[in-house]
């Protein structure tokens, strides 16, 4: 050795700093934000748990109250199980849809450009005038559904009018917005997938449907794996188009849990409450996706 | 058992025409290799075999059949890809059993056919495992399987070595021809690897542009090329062209050239003679082709062909010398023990029996059959 140790140990420093450097100097900003955004407001929540006393009001530590009574309260257990619901109808039909659609386009050769923006559109619409534009198609007296219930002779529904119905039509919005995003994710996966092992099933005698089922699903698990866990999280989080076209009504039969939280945090006045409902419904999510994860890498 | 008969057979694809005008008749049991630089339309013509391609025009018949509009898996045909296409997420007991479970056989005698095939191929203890967990050359051996399983009545074989080491490849080369012997079967197989065409073809197809060049036994394509295409894209290192004129000078014919003045022996003057026909006149542009091997060292003073060495290369069992000559290259093969360095002149003779002479067109003036 004709350096020393500590010489060594310096250079090492030196060439680390160069070799990493940049890479944290570009990943500052992002971090940054990480901090202010998510790190500070989850310790934030986490403490406005453990308070009573409103947003005006000075707060007052009452411990584990706020957790117990969130337990007790029937319309919080509503919500969440209206939340769960909500999630069985729109993710397995906005996948269903995603994955005929991706499919069908992967398959189309002509005005392929202006059919998948045309799929993908209502994705970008802004949830307000997505939710209002849902107004016109689910209104009892001329929306879109109605219209043609009534040319086909049968009775009309007072789509968000009946608790049977407000759910699964506000599904329904969810299941428009979303099949834009599942389709594009969905076909870029599919379009990855090598031609060469459909070409090799042919030959071995395998029919469309047959490919579909021991090829193309079984290789897009690593997709599959993506969008169940992304469509938990996000589903979960089911607000805005309730708040606009139902408000939680009639009779808490659209009442979402994050609406709830919302409703205590900011209407009735209980940030602590809200706070200790957020805790659960991020612990629930948690539990959820690992879940998934877990079953899903056991079948792989 | 069977025989291929593709008749006439042109794809296009819009403007672009892959395979143009193609007709072969691969006999029962027949190693056939299609051969060509790479876009010359073999591989898409073992598609069309397959059905993975549509023609465009004209017939394929496989056992007398017609199959222009026949499925893939109705063809009785099974396929080798370069990348071997083993599907990822199953093992390789399912891999080579897919198309028998596709068939809908019996789950113990896919069992049992599986086991055999593996017991074939060595790979009886790798039946668990997955195409990743494999080396390259076993994941061939799979992929090998999965089309020994069918019992097919062709086998179909693009490029299936391309992806291996050269010394897996040439131990898979003879894996490979002890497998068609022992199978009996009709294999075609697609390569752009000269030397793997003639080691393992019964017949050579050479394909350019999506044209058939020349068909025939190797050795046969390698002595009697029909053009300088033919001659160049064989052999290796590649052949030596010299460009010139053709002369008549006191009864015989002479090759003219800046870096030669060949004068043909009596019996090649003869055989060009023979094949004239009046095509060659006064100083027609010819060139001829002289193989690196066909070559003589013979003494620098008063040889007819003279060049400076200007590269040696010892690659064991031979020397690759590379020569300058008057605007001319010339790369000659000879015994490790030759002790030429670069700078030196040495003198050439062409072994007049392997001399190729090809017109302006490029065609061989001996071998070119304007009928074929």
């Amino acid at each position: 050795m004709q350096y020393s140790e500590s010489e060594h140990k310096r250079l090492a420093r030196a060439y680390r700093f160069k070799k990493y450097g940049v890479a944290y100097l570009f990943l500052s900003p992002n971090l940054l934000f990480f901090f202010i955004f998510l790190v500070i407001p989850f310790f934030w929540v986490l403490w406005l748990t453990f308070n009573s006393g409103g947003i005006l009001t000075p707060t007052k530590f009452v411990g584990l109250q706020n957790w117990s009574r969130v337990l007790q309260d029937p319309t919080a257990w509503r919500s969440l199980l209206n939340t769960l619901y909500y999630m069985a109808i729109a993710i397995p039909t906005v996948f269903a849809i995603g994955m005929g659609l991706a499919l069908l386009l992967k398959r189309t050769t002509k005005f392929v450009t202006p059919i998948r923006a045309m799929i993908y559109f209502p994705t970008l619409a802004p949830i307000v005038v997505g939710a209002l534009l849902w107004i016109f198609v689910v209104h009892p007296d001329f929306g879109l559904f109605n219209t043609m219930l009534r040319l086909l002779g049968l009775p009309i529904v007072n789509w968000l009018g009946n608790p049977a119905t407000a759910l699964p039509t506000i599904a329904s919005l969810e299941v428009w917005r979303g099949s834009g995003y599942w389709t594009v994710l969905f076909l870029a996966a599919l379009l990855a997938l090598p031609t060469e092992l459909f070409d090799a099933a042919k030959i071995d005698g395998a029919g469309a449907i047959r490919r579909f089922w021991h090829l193309t699903l079984p290789l897009l698990r690593p997709t599959w794996l993506f969008a169940i866990v992304m469509a938990t999280i996000w589903n979960f989080q089911l607000f805005d188009s309730v708040y606009i076209l139902t408000d939680g009504g009639p009779n808490y039969s659209t009442a979402t849990a994050v609406w709830y939280i919302y409703k205590n945090t900011f209407q009735f006045d209980k940030p602590g409450y809200g706070a200790a409902m957020s805790f659960f419904l991020l612990i629930i999510t948690l539990v959820l996706a690992v879940v998934e994860l877990r079953l899903m890498r056991k079948k792989a | 058992m069977a025989n291929v008969e593709i008749l006439e057979v042109t794809k296009k694809y819009k403007e672009v025409t892959a395979v143009d005008n193609v007709s072969l008749n691969i006999e029962d049991q027949e190693f056939l290799v299609l051969l060509g630089p790479s876009g010359c339309g073999k591989s898409t013509l073992l598609k069309m075999i397959a059905g993975l391609e549509e023609i465009t025009r004209g017939e394929i018949y496989i056992n007398g059949k017609l199959v222009n509009y026949t499925p893939p898996k109705d063809r009785d045909v099974a396929m080798v890809f370069q990348n071997y296409a083993l599907y990822p997420h199953m093992t390789v007991k399912d891999n080579i059993g897919f198309s028998l479970k596709m068939g809908r056989v019996h789950k113990g005698e896919i069992g049992k056919q599986v086991e055999d095939v593996a017991k074939i191929l060595q790979l009886d203890t790798f039946l668990e495992r997955r195409p990743e967990q494999l080396s390259g050359g076993q994941r061939q051996r799979v992929a090998l399987g999965r089309a020994i399983v069918r019992k097919p009545a062709v086998f179909l074989m693009d490029e299936p070595l391309s992806n291996l080491d050269a010394k897996l490849r040439i131990q898979m080369r003879e894996e490979l021809l002890r497998l068609h012997d022992r199978l009996q079967a009709t294999i075609i197989y697609v390569t752009h690897d000269q030397i793997e065409a003639m080691t393992m073809g019964s017949r050579i197809v050479l394909l350019r542009d999506g044209v058939v060049q020349q068909i025939g036994p190797p050795q046969d394509v390698y002595d009697h090329p029909v053009n300088a295409f033919v001659a160049g894209f064989l052999g290796s290192p590649s052949i030596n062209f010299f460009e010139g004129q053709l002369v008549r000078r006191d009864g015989t014919w002479v090759f003219a050239s800046p870096a030669m003045q060949l004068a043909f022996p009596a019996e090649v003057g003869a055989k060009v003679d023979a094949v004239n026909h009046g095509r060659l006149g006064e100083s027609t542009p010819v060139s001829i082709g002289v193989r690196p091997e066909n070559f003589q060292v013979v003494d620098g003073q008063n040889a007819r062909m003279k060049g400076e060495i200007s590269l040696v290369e010892f690659v064991g069992s031979d020397k690759y010398v590379y020569l300058d000559m008057p605007s001319a290259h010339c790369l000659i093969r000879t015994s490790p023990w030759f002790h030429g360095k670069k700078g030196d002149t040495i003198g050439l003779e062409p072994d007049w029996e392997h001399f190729q002479l090809f017109d302006a067109e490029g065609r061989s003036v001996f071998w070119w059959n304007p009928e074929a």
